[in-house]
Protein backbone atom coordinates (compact mmCIF):
# COMPACT_ATOMS: atom_id res chain seq x y z
CA UNK A 1 0.00 0.00 0.00
CA UNK A 2 1.21 3.22 -0.52
CA UNK A 3 1.31 6.47 0.84
CA UNK A 4 -0.30 9.93 -1.14
CA UNK A 5 0.86 13.32 -0.50
CA UNK A 6 0.09 16.54 -2.53
CA UNK A 7 2.40 18.26 -4.23
CA UNK A 8 1.33 22.08 -4.21
CA UNK A 9 3.35 24.95 -6.46
CA UNK A 10 2.88 27.56 -4.16
CA UNK A 11 3.54 31.08 -5.53
CA UNK A 12 6.65 33.25 -3.54
CA UNK A 13 4.98 35.86 -2.50
CA UNK A 14 7.70 36.64 -0.55
CA UNK A 15 10.33 36.19 -3.19
CA UNK A 16 8.20 38.63 -5.62
CA UNK A 17 8.20 41.21 -3.05
CA UNK A 18 11.71 41.53 -2.03
CA UNK A 19 12.59 41.28 -5.85
CA UNK A 20 10.79 44.21 -6.50
CA UNK A 21 13.21 48.06 -7.47
CA UNK A 22 14.80 49.36 -4.53
CA UNK A 23 16.09 47.28 -1.76
CA UNK A 24 19.33 47.07 0.14
CA UNK A 25 22.09 45.01 -0.20
CA UNK A 26 22.91 42.42 2.30
CA UNK A 27 26.31 44.35 3.57
CA UNK A 28 24.21 47.17 4.12
CA UNK A 29 21.41 45.68 5.60
CA UNK A 30 23.58 43.92 8.23
CA UNK A 31 25.30 47.15 9.04
CA UNK A 32 22.61 48.44 9.50
CA UNK A 33 20.39 46.09 12.07
CA UNK A 34 23.79 46.25 13.80
CA UNK A 35 23.40 50.12 14.75
CA UNK A 36 19.81 49.35 15.22
CA UNK A 37 20.41 46.71 17.44
CA UNK A 38 23.06 49.04 19.39
CA UNK A 39 20.73 51.37 20.33
CA UNK A 40 19.05 48.61 22.64
CA UNK A 41 22.18 48.26 24.37
CA UNK A 42 22.59 50.26 27.28
CA UNK A 43 18.58 49.60 28.58
CA UNK A 44 19.20 45.58 27.80
CA UNK A 45 22.37 45.70 29.19
CA UNK A 46 21.11 47.42 32.24
CA UNK A 47 18.15 44.56 32.67
CA UNK A 48 20.46 41.80 33.44
CA UNK A 49 20.98 41.85 36.73
CA UNK A 50 17.15 42.57 37.11
CA UNK A 51 17.01 39.00 35.22
CA UNK A 52 19.49 37.37 37.68
CA UNK A 53 17.10 38.99 40.58
CA UNK A 54 14.50 37.14 39.08
CA UNK A 55 15.66 34.04 38.94
CA UNK A 56 17.11 34.42 42.84
CA UNK A 57 13.69 35.28 43.85
CA UNK A 58 12.54 31.57 42.89
CA UNK A 59 15.17 30.34 44.52
CA UNK A 60 14.27 32.82 47.32
CA UNK A 61 10.58 31.50 47.14
CA UNK A 62 12.02 27.38 47.94
CA UNK A 63 13.39 28.58 50.93
CA UNK A 64 16.64 27.16 49.15
CA UNK A 65 15.77 23.84 50.14
CA UNK A 66 13.29 22.03 47.27
CA UNK A 67 12.56 23.76 43.89
CA UNK A 68 9.18 22.11 41.64
CA UNK A 69 9.77 21.40 38.50
CA UNK A 70 6.96 23.83 37.75
CA UNK A 71 10.01 26.28 39.14
CA UNK A 72 12.56 24.46 37.41
CA UNK A 73 10.79 25.09 34.40
CA UNK A 74 9.81 29.06 34.87
CA UNK A 75 13.67 29.37 35.46
CA UNK A 76 15.01 28.20 32.29
CA UNK A 77 12.10 30.53 30.52
CA UNK A 78 14.18 33.40 32.29
CA UNK A 79 17.22 31.90 31.62
CA UNK A 80 16.73 32.10 27.94
CA UNK A 81 15.73 35.98 27.88
CA UNK A 82 19.39 36.32 29.73
CA UNK A 83 20.88 34.12 27.00
CA UNK A 84 19.85 36.33 24.38
CA UNK A 85 20.79 39.18 25.85
CA UNK A 86 24.39 37.84 26.95
CA UNK A 87 24.57 36.55 23.37
CA UNK A 88 23.48 39.44 21.31
CA UNK A 89 25.57 41.81 23.50
CA UNK A 90 28.91 39.85 23.52
CA UNK A 91 29.08 38.90 27.40
CA UNK A 92 30.86 35.51 26.56
CA UNK A 93 31.83 34.59 30.20
CA UNK A 94 27.82 35.37 31.58
CA UNK A 95 26.63 33.72 28.30
CA UNK A 96 28.57 30.57 29.15
CA UNK A 97 27.55 30.40 32.68
CA UNK A 98 23.90 30.55 31.82
CA UNK A 99 24.64 28.01 29.50
CA UNK A 100 25.72 25.43 31.72
CA UNK A 101 22.55 26.66 34.21
CA UNK A 102 20.08 25.69 31.33
CA UNK A 103 22.08 22.51 31.03
CA UNK A 104 21.84 21.40 35.28
CA UNK A 105 18.12 22.53 35.04
CA UNK A 106 16.96 20.71 32.10
CA UNK A 107 19.19 17.80 33.70
CA UNK A 108 17.87 18.57 36.87
CA UNK A 109 14.20 18.22 35.38
CA UNK A 110 15.14 15.18 33.58
CA UNK A 111 16.50 13.50 36.77
CA UNK A 112 13.51 14.40 39.22
CA UNK A 113 16.36 16.72 40.96
CA UNK A 114 14.95 19.14 43.17
CA UNK A 115 18.13 20.54 45.39
CA UNK A 116 18.30 24.17 45.70
CA UNK A 117 21.62 24.06 46.25
CA UNK A 118 23.40 23.80 42.65
CA UNK A 119 20.95 26.37 41.39
CA UNK A 120 22.19 28.58 44.08
CA UNK A 121 25.73 28.19 43.12
CA UNK A 122 25.30 28.72 39.59
CA UNK A 123 22.77 32.06 40.11
CA UNK A 124 26.28 33.40 42.47
CA UNK A 125 28.50 32.64 39.30
CA UNK A 126 26.10 34.68 37.52
CA UNK A 127 26.42 37.44 39.98
CA UNK A 128 29.81 37.16 39.64
CA UNK A 129 30.33 37.56 35.84
CA UNK A 130 27.46 40.35 35.40
CA UNK A 131 27.93 43.76 33.26
CA UNK A 132 29.01 46.13 36.34
CA UNK A 133 30.49 43.60 38.82
CA UNK A 134 34.05 42.68 39.26
CA UNK A 135 36.62 41.99 36.35
CA UNK A 136 37.52 38.40 36.36
CA UNK A 137 40.82 37.49 35.14
CA UNK A 138 40.78 34.39 32.62
CA UNK A 139 42.62 32.27 36.12
CA UNK A 140 39.62 33.21 37.92
CA UNK A 141 37.09 32.27 35.46
CA UNK A 142 38.56 29.31 34.76
CA UNK A 143 38.81 28.41 37.88
CA UNK A 144 34.87 29.32 38.53
CA UNK A 145 33.78 27.59 35.26
CA UNK A 146 35.78 24.22 36.43
CA UNK A 147 33.71 24.44 40.03
CA UNK A 148 30.12 24.71 38.13
CA UNK A 149 31.79 21.70 36.16
CA UNK A 150 32.42 19.42 39.00
CA UNK A 151 28.43 20.33 39.97
CA UNK A 152 27.17 18.80 36.84
CA UNK A 153 29.73 15.67 37.26
CA UNK A 154 28.51 15.22 41.09
CA UNK A 155 24.63 15.37 39.37
CA UNK A 156 25.61 13.36 36.68
CA UNK A 157 24.62 16.45 34.64
CA UNK A 158 24.83 16.18 31.26
CA UNK A 159 25.74 19.17 28.25
CA UNK A 160 22.74 20.09 26.17
CA UNK A 161 25.15 20.95 23.21
CA UNK A 162 28.29 18.69 23.94
CA UNK A 163 29.49 20.05 19.99
CA UNK A 164 29.27 24.19 21.77
CA UNK A 165 31.93 23.08 24.39
CA UNK A 166 35.24 23.11 22.00
CA UNK A 167 33.99 26.87 21.20
CA UNK A 168 33.62 28.35 24.84
CA UNK A 169 36.17 29.25 27.61
CA UNK A 170 38.33 26.01 28.60
CA UNK A 171 38.14 24.84 31.80
CA UNK A 172 40.98 22.99 34.41
CA UNK B 1 26.90 43.62 -8.99
CA UNK B 2 25.53 42.84 -5.27
CA UNK B 3 22.16 41.17 -5.40
CA UNK B 4 19.51 43.45 -3.56
CA UNK B 5 16.46 43.33 -1.51
CA UNK B 6 13.81 45.20 -1.17
CA UNK B 7 12.16 45.15 2.61
CA UNK B 8 9.95 47.97 2.43
CA UNK B 9 6.64 46.52 0.94
CA UNK B 10 6.68 43.61 3.58
CA UNK B 11 4.38 42.96 6.52
CA UNK B 12 6.16 40.69 9.54
CA UNK B 13 4.31 39.02 12.76
CA UNK B 14 7.04 38.20 15.50
CA UNK B 15 5.91 36.25 17.46
CA UNK B 16 7.71 35.74 20.68
CA UNK B 17 6.98 35.67 24.82
CA UNK B 18 10.75 37.25 25.54
CA UNK B 19 10.58 40.72 25.22
CA UNK B 20 14.58 41.13 24.82
CA UNK B 21 14.44 38.59 21.45
CA UNK B 22 11.29 40.78 20.40
CA UNK B 23 13.23 44.04 20.86
CA UNK B 24 15.78 42.61 18.95
CA UNK B 25 14.50 41.27 16.39
CA UNK B 26 12.36 43.83 15.51
CA UNK B 27 15.51 46.57 15.69
CA UNK B 28 17.07 43.82 12.81
CA UNK B 29 14.08 44.15 10.89
CA UNK B 30 14.09 47.55 10.69
CA UNK B 31 17.56 48.33 9.85
CA UNK B 32 16.52 45.68 7.03
CA UNK B 33 14.19 48.13 6.06
CA UNK B 34 10.95 46.30 6.96
CA UNK B 35 9.11 48.68 8.89
CA UNK B 36 5.90 46.83 9.02
CA UNK B 37 5.88 44.48 11.34
CA UNK B 38 3.91 43.28 14.34
CA UNK B 39 4.43 41.64 17.41
CA UNK B 40 2.53 39.05 19.58
CA UNK B 41 3.66 37.82 23.24
CA UNK B 42 1.93 34.37 22.87
CA UNK B 43 0.04 32.00 20.47
CA UNK B 44 -3.18 32.75 20.87
CA UNK B 45 -3.00 36.58 20.25
CA UNK B 46 -0.53 35.26 17.09
CA UNK B 47 -3.83 33.73 15.38
CA UNK B 48 -5.62 36.29 16.09
CA UNK B 49 -3.67 38.63 14.37
CA UNK B 50 -2.62 36.40 11.59
CA UNK B 51 -6.69 35.75 10.71
CA UNK B 52 -7.55 39.30 10.58
CA UNK B 53 -4.26 40.78 8.96
CA UNK B 54 -2.08 40.18 6.02
CA UNK B 55 0.94 39.24 6.63
CA UNK B 56 4.02 37.91 4.40
CA UNK B 57 6.77 36.42 7.09
CA UNK B 58 6.04 34.65 10.06
CA UNK B 59 8.81 34.17 12.66
CA UNK B 60 8.04 32.68 16.02
CA UNK B 61 9.56 31.08 18.93
CA UNK B 62 9.67 27.45 19.85
CA UNK B 63 8.41 27.47 22.73
CA UNK B 64 5.51 30.61 23.38
CA UNK B 65 3.82 31.11 26.70
CA UNK B 66 0.62 29.41 25.89
CA UNK B 67 1.23 26.88 23.55
CA UNK B 68 4.37 25.31 21.69
CA UNK B 69 4.45 26.72 18.17
CA UNK B 70 4.17 23.55 16.32
CA UNK B 71 0.78 24.21 17.42
CA UNK B 72 0.75 27.38 16.01
CA UNK B 73 2.78 26.14 12.64
CA UNK B 74 0.19 23.54 11.95
CA UNK B 75 -2.43 25.88 12.95
CA UNK B 76 -1.56 28.03 10.06
CA UNK B 77 -0.65 25.41 7.73
CA UNK B 78 -3.98 24.32 7.94
CA UNK B 79 -5.54 27.95 7.47
CA UNK B 80 -8.29 28.24 5.68
CA UNK B 81 -6.45 31.28 3.72
CA UNK B 82 -3.91 30.57 0.97
CA UNK B 83 -2.19 33.65 1.74
CA UNK B 84 -1.64 32.10 5.77
CA UNK B 85 -1.55 28.65 5.01
CA UNK B 86 1.57 29.35 2.26
CA UNK B 87 3.31 31.82 4.31
CA UNK B 88 6.81 31.42 5.01
CA UNK B 89 7.71 30.61 8.59
CA UNK B 90 11.37 31.19 10.41
CA UNK B 91 11.49 29.41 14.03
CA UNK B 92 13.69 30.79 16.47
CA UNK B 93 14.98 28.44 19.16
CA UNK B 94 16.71 28.44 22.50
CA UNK B 95 19.23 27.11 24.03
CA UNK B 96 17.35 24.59 26.26
CA UNK B 97 14.56 24.19 23.20
CA UNK B 98 16.69 20.56 22.33
CA UNK B 99 13.60 18.42 22.53
CA UNK B 100 11.32 20.27 21.47
CA UNK B 101 12.98 21.40 17.74
CA UNK B 102 12.17 18.02 15.56
CA UNK B 103 8.32 18.01 16.55
CA UNK B 104 8.70 22.06 15.80
CA UNK B 105 10.42 21.49 12.68
CA UNK B 106 7.90 18.95 11.76
CA UNK B 107 5.15 21.16 12.02
CA UNK B 108 5.88 22.63 8.80
CA UNK B 109 8.71 25.51 9.10
CA UNK B 110 10.60 26.84 6.52
CA UNK B 111 13.77 27.41 8.21
CA UNK B 112 15.07 27.77 12.07
CA UNK B 113 17.09 30.03 13.27
CA UNK B 114 19.04 29.30 17.09
CA UNK B 115 18.78 32.38 19.01
CA UNK B 116 19.78 34.85 19.93
CA UNK B 117 19.72 36.50 16.17
CA UNK B 118 22.55 37.70 14.56
CA UNK B 119 21.63 40.03 11.14
CA UNK B 120 23.12 37.82 8.96
CA UNK B 121 21.41 34.88 10.23
CA UNK B 122 18.10 36.15 9.97
CA UNK B 123 18.81 38.16 6.70
CA UNK B 124 19.99 34.99 4.71
CA UNK B 125 17.24 32.75 5.80
CA UNK B 126 14.63 35.32 4.73
CA UNK B 127 16.56 35.63 1.37
CA UNK B 128 16.66 31.77 1.47
CA UNK B 129 13.34 31.50 1.72
CA UNK B 130 11.92 34.22 -0.71
CA UNK B 131 14.88 32.91 -3.33
CA UNK B 132 13.83 29.43 -3.01
CA UNK B 133 11.22 27.55 -4.95
CA UNK B 134 9.88 24.86 -2.59
CA UNK B 135 6.78 23.42 -3.32
CA UNK B 136 3.89 22.65 -0.53
CA UNK B 137 3.67 19.03 0.69
CA UNK B 138 0.52 17.96 1.80
CA UNK B 139 0.10 14.34 3.43
CA UNK B 140 -1.43 13.06 6.26
CA UNK B 141 0.89 13.26 9.16
CA UNK B 142 2.82 16.60 7.66
CA UNK B 143 1.72 20.10 5.85
CA UNK B 144 4.21 22.53 4.54
CA UNK B 145 7.31 22.95 2.62
CA UNK B 146 8.76 20.29 0.62
CA UNK B 147 11.91 19.46 2.98
CA UNK B 148 13.85 17.75 -0.04
CA UNK B 149 16.11 20.30 -1.42
CA UNK B 150 15.77 18.71 -4.96
CA UNK B 151 13.97 22.45 -5.75
CA UNK B 152 16.85 24.63 -4.78
CA UNK B 153 19.83 25.26 -2.49
CA UNK B 154 19.24 24.41 0.86
CA UNK B 155 18.86 26.35 3.96
CA UNK B 156 22.09 27.95 6.05
CA UNK B 157 23.34 25.81 8.32
CA UNK B 158 21.69 22.70 6.81
CA UNK B 159 23.66 19.99 6.81
CA UNK B 160 23.00 17.78 3.63
CA UNK B 161 22.00 13.83 4.19
CA UNK B 162 22.52 11.53 1.29
CA UNK B 163 19.90 10.09 2.42
CA UNK B 164 17.54 12.99 1.73
CA UNK B 165 18.17 13.24 -1.93
CA UNK B 166 18.15 9.14 -2.66
CA UNK B 167 15.80 8.27 -5.73
CA UNK B 168 12.49 7.39 -4.55
CA UNK B 169 9.80 5.10 -5.44
CA UNK B 170 7.42 7.71 -6.54
CA UNK B 171 4.20 7.78 -8.97
CA UNK B 172 3.76 11.15 -9.84
CA UNK B 173 0.33 12.85 -11.41
CA UNK B 174 -0.69 16.04 -12.09
CA UNK B 175 -4.65 16.89 -11.61
CA UNK B 176 -6.99 19.12 -13.64
CA UNK B 177 -6.16 21.94 -11.70
CA UNK B 178 -2.06 21.76 -11.54
CA UNK B 179 -1.68 19.99 -8.41
CA UNK B 180 1.09 16.59 -8.24
CA UNK B 181 0.15 13.72 -6.14
CA UNK B 182 2.89 11.26 -5.38
CA UNK B 183 2.46 8.49 -4.30
CA UNK B 184 5.27 6.81 -2.17
CA UNK B 185 5.41 3.49 -2.11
Amino acid sequence: MGKCCKIIPVKNRLGQLLRTPGGIARGEAVAAAGTAVETLRAEYVNAIPGEIGALESIVMASGRRQIPVSQLKAMLDRAGRLLTLSGTFGFDLLDEVVKRFCDLVVGMIEKDIGDAAPVDVHLRAMRLVCPGGPELGENEADHMLSGLERVHTHYGIQRLHPELAEQQPQVE
Amino acid sequence: MEERFNFTRISALIVDGDRYSTGIVSQILRGFGLSRHFISTNGADAQKYLAAEKFDLLITECMLPDMNAGTLVRWVRRHSSVRVRYMPVVMLTGYADVSHITAARDSGVNSVVRKPVAPTTLFDHITWSARTERPFIEADGYIGPCRRFRFGEASPGFNRRGTDHGPDETTVQRTDDGVLEETVT
